[in-house]
């Protein structure tokens, strides 16, 4: 299978976009997390501290009842009733929710309070008629003189018997066997007596009376009892309300929140594996298919260059790089084929350069055109040799370099061809700064002139020579001549030329100097 | 680089402020408003206001210079600057906000009609009769808003004067603060006065009692917000508040 380099960039872009995607869903997620935290430190703490608060005040509440149903006098009654409607009208405050309950609690309170006045006056009426009955009593204990060990009218009550609330002393009570057996006795008495008669029955009837408000009272009381109970069971049923809210909702949260956490474990737990899996299949596949097939291909390409042979191919999946590899044999091919071809090219160029008798760089012949033109001598003519060599020319290329150089052997080599211009005259670049200049049919005077003309014409130029005392850039030349007739070898000339000319460096340069036999190694003849 | 650039803006905010908290604040309670602030046997300043402003600057780690103040002149000494903070029960009125700063409430109250028992709280059953309540409060207001024209309204200096111009029956009708009025009727003063009618909110949509802040440090009221839910949460404030009531106020 290939793939291109491409498509490889992509299903990795790929993998890190769904990658990518689970992070954010995850980051979402703890974003939930984060704002339940928030709701639960911003709405719910502060809403169940005021729950709390609110059920303290609920349990204080009902305390007020109860306060309101036992209250002894106006006073007490009030000042719980106050306390409860300011608790109550404070509860509504900031619970709109539970207003409407709230609402229930203001007749119930109403009419309470309503009856508990009205039973203050009850109950004072009853304190009245009691002592109506004690004071009828007493009166009647004188008239008959009553004998109390006979007659015991407080008797410690059963505790089924109804009690009668004021006239209560210590634990002990009128009760009404007690009462009874006083009616009774006061009846027989009074068969004969009509003033005890008349006590007994006013005694009787406001005993009647008195029991009656009892039950009223009674009655009353029931009433309260129930109504403090309807109080209560609205306030308690507030209250259960009131705390659950709160609970709910954060249990809830905590619920939603133990489920977001379980799901991001494990998303994070899958976005680990998958990302560790990614990173190590990435590896592998750059491994594999990129980077060892690049450095084998390289390998190869260098041993291309060096001209050895192509080793195994490395194999890869990525259509390009296969491409390339699949390249390297032609390539290697027509490199080799290239290098043949170059080689052969190579031996033509030297072949056709063997072949040349110009100097590349003046233009003059060069040594093979000197050696030809000593070849085709006749040895009998006359001729002059000119050896003309720059002064301290080694210098002047050191100084000035190898451009300023060639520059300097051209404008001599041009000032040596001028010289020697006549159609039979020959000029030859003979070594590095060397010139050789043959002269046909002409003499030794001819030849000293041409050669001090050479010279001056050199001198007169003015090239700057910062080698030499003379600041300019001068030569020296070596002359050798055969007359007419004289038999003198061409190369011997050139050697006779070449101690003139090494005579005229000896002498300080910038001279000409002819050969002459008798001074063979430091002969000098100025001109 | 970023990260220290981040952080900046958040150092230099509170800088100014921690500077300013090695400095004294200056808190005022009201002045003889039990059981929110008076005077006790030994001549100490102490109520639930005192108390909780201690509790305040605690949270907040300053040292408070706390004096009691009539209404009055905590307002006037907070639009003067003069004041730092006020531990009063200030309800947020819109004249008031223009001149202080408003934290959460820390409690909040209906307002209780006391006077004598009997009088009904309606045109006719006030009619003639002298209704009053303290010099700038929300009380003042709403009686004014209410009865303007069928009763008599007056204002008077101080919570004092107010009851005391009640109990010698030089006024008819009072409308005060719930929890300062239940102490009223508890006293040996209030015994012959009750609460007429059913509390009332002195207007609707009430902000509750707050911690007032002066506006030369608006970055106090943040951290008085804080303080108020900390104090709430660690249960000091219950602590102070059961000391004075036997029921929440908050």
């Amino acid at each position: 299978m290939r793939i291109g380099i491409r498509s490889f960039g992509l299903s990795i872009m790929l993998v890190m976009f769904v990658l990518l995607v689970f992070q954010m869903y995850m980051l979402s997620t703890l974003q939930r997390i984060e704002s339940m935290a928030n709701a639960a430190a911003h709405d719910y703490l502060p809403n169940i501290l005021q729950r709390q608060q609110f059920l303290l005040n609920i349990e204080h509440m009902r305390l007020n009842a109860s306060q309101m149903r036992y209250a002894v006098n106006t006073r007490q009654l009030q000042q719980a009733s106050t306390s409860l409607r300011m608790l109550l009208a404070d509860a509504g405050f900031g619970n709109v929710g539970f207003k409407p309950v709230l609402d229930k609690v203001y007749p119930l309170l109403d009419e309470l309070m309503a009856q508990r006045l009205a039973l203050f006056e009850l109950v004072d009426e009853v304190r009245r008629e009691e002592w109506r009955f004690l004071l009828t009593l007493g009166r009647l204990a004188e008239h008959v003189s009553w004998d109390e060990a006979l007659f015991p009218l407080l008797a410690e009550p059963l505790p089924d018997q109804p009690q009668y609330l004021s006239l209560v002393t210590g634990s002990y009570a009128f009760t009404s066997d007690s009462v009874g057996q006083l009616f009774s006795a006061c009846r027989k008495h009074g068969e004969n007596d009509p003033e005890t008669r008349e006590s007994c029955g006013r005694l009787e009837s406001v005993w009647k009376s008195i029991g009656d408000k009892q039950q009223e009272i009674r009655r009353y009381q029931e009433h309260f009892d129930l109504l403090v109970k309807d109080i209560d069971q609205v306030l308690v049923g507030l209250s259960v309300e009131a705390s659950s809210v709160e609970a709910r909702g954060i249990y809830e949260g905590m619920e939603t929140i133990d489920g977001e956490t379980r799901r991001i474990r494990s998303i994070f737990t899958i976005l680990g594996i998958g990302n560790a899996l990614f990173l190590l299949l990435l590896f592998v596949a750059l491994q594999q298919q990129i980077f060892l097939p690049l450095r084998r291909t390289t390998e190869i390409l260098r041993d291309m260059r060096g001209g050895q042979g192509m080793a195994r191919l490395p194999k890869t999946c990525i259509e390009e790089l296969s491409d390339i590899i699949d390249i390297l044999p032609s390539l290697n091919a027509y490199l080799n084929d290239l290098h043949q071809r170059s080689g052969l090219l190579e031996q033509e160029r030297e072949r056709f350069a063997g072949l040349s008798l110009t100097d590349d760089l003046t233009g003059l012949g060069n040594r093979r055109a000197l050696d030809q033109a000593i070849q085709q001598d006749r040895q009998t003519n006359a001729l002059a040799i000119l050896m003309v060599d720059v002064d301290n020319f080694k210098l002047y290329n050191d100084t000035l370099g190898h451009l300023a150089g060639d520059v300097a052997l051209q404008t001599v080599a041009r000032m040596v061809k001028q010289s020697c211009a006549r159609s039979s005259d020959k000029t030859f670049r003979y070594g590095g700064e060397e010139f050789v200049g043959l002269l046909s049919a002409t003499g030794r005077e001819g030849a000293m002139a041409v050669a001090e003309g050479l010279r001056e014409a050199v001198e007169k130029l003015h090239i700057p020579h910062p080698g030499l005392e003379s600041g300019v850039l001068t030569i020296s030349v070596g002359v050798a001549s055969r007359e007419q007739g004289e038999i003198t070898h061409v190369e011997e000339l050139l050697a006779n030329a070449d101690s003139a000319l090494y005579a005229a460096k000896n002498s300080g340069r910038n001279r000409v100097c002819h050969y002459s036999r008798e001074q063979d190694t430091a002969g000098t003849q100025h001109a | 680089m970023t990260f220290c650039l981040l952080f900046l803006p958040a150092f230099f905010g509170k800088a100014p402020l921690d500077a300013h908290a090695a400095n004294e604040l200056r808190v005022a309670v009201l002045q003889n408003y039990p059981p929110f602030s008076y005077l006790d046997e030994q001549g100490n300043l102490v109520g639930f206001d005192v108390e909780f402003a201690a509790a305040l600057c605690g949270q907040l780690h300053a040292r408070c210079r706390t004096v009691a103040l009539p209404l009055s002149a905590i307002i006037s000494a907070m639009s003067s600057q003069s004041l730092d903070m006020a531990v009063a029960g200030l309800g947020v009125t819109e004249e008031r906000k223009r001149i202080m700063l408003f934290s959460n409430s820390y409690y909040r109250s209906h307002s209780l009609y006391i006077g004598r028992p009997g009088i009904r709280l309606d045109e006719k059953g006030l009619e003639g009769k002298i209704l009053a309540a303290q010099h700038n409060s929300m009380q003042l207001i709403a009686l004014r808003r209410i009865w303007k024209g069928k009763a008599v309204v007056v204002g008077f200096e101080s919570h004092q004067s107010l009851l005391e111009a009640l109990a010698r029956d030089r006024v008819d009708v009072v409308l005060i603060d719930g929890f300062p009025g239940m102490n009223f009727l508890k006293s040996p003063e209030g015994a012959g006065f009750v609460m007429l009618g059913n509390p009332v909110l002195p207007r609707e949509n009430p902000s509750g009692s707050c911690v007032t802040v002066s506006k030369e440090h608006p970055e106090l009221v943040e951290r008085v917000n804080q303080a108020i839910l900390t104090l709430r949460v660690t249960g000091e404030y219950e602590r102070i508040m059961r000391k004075y009531f036997s029921f929440s106020i908050y």
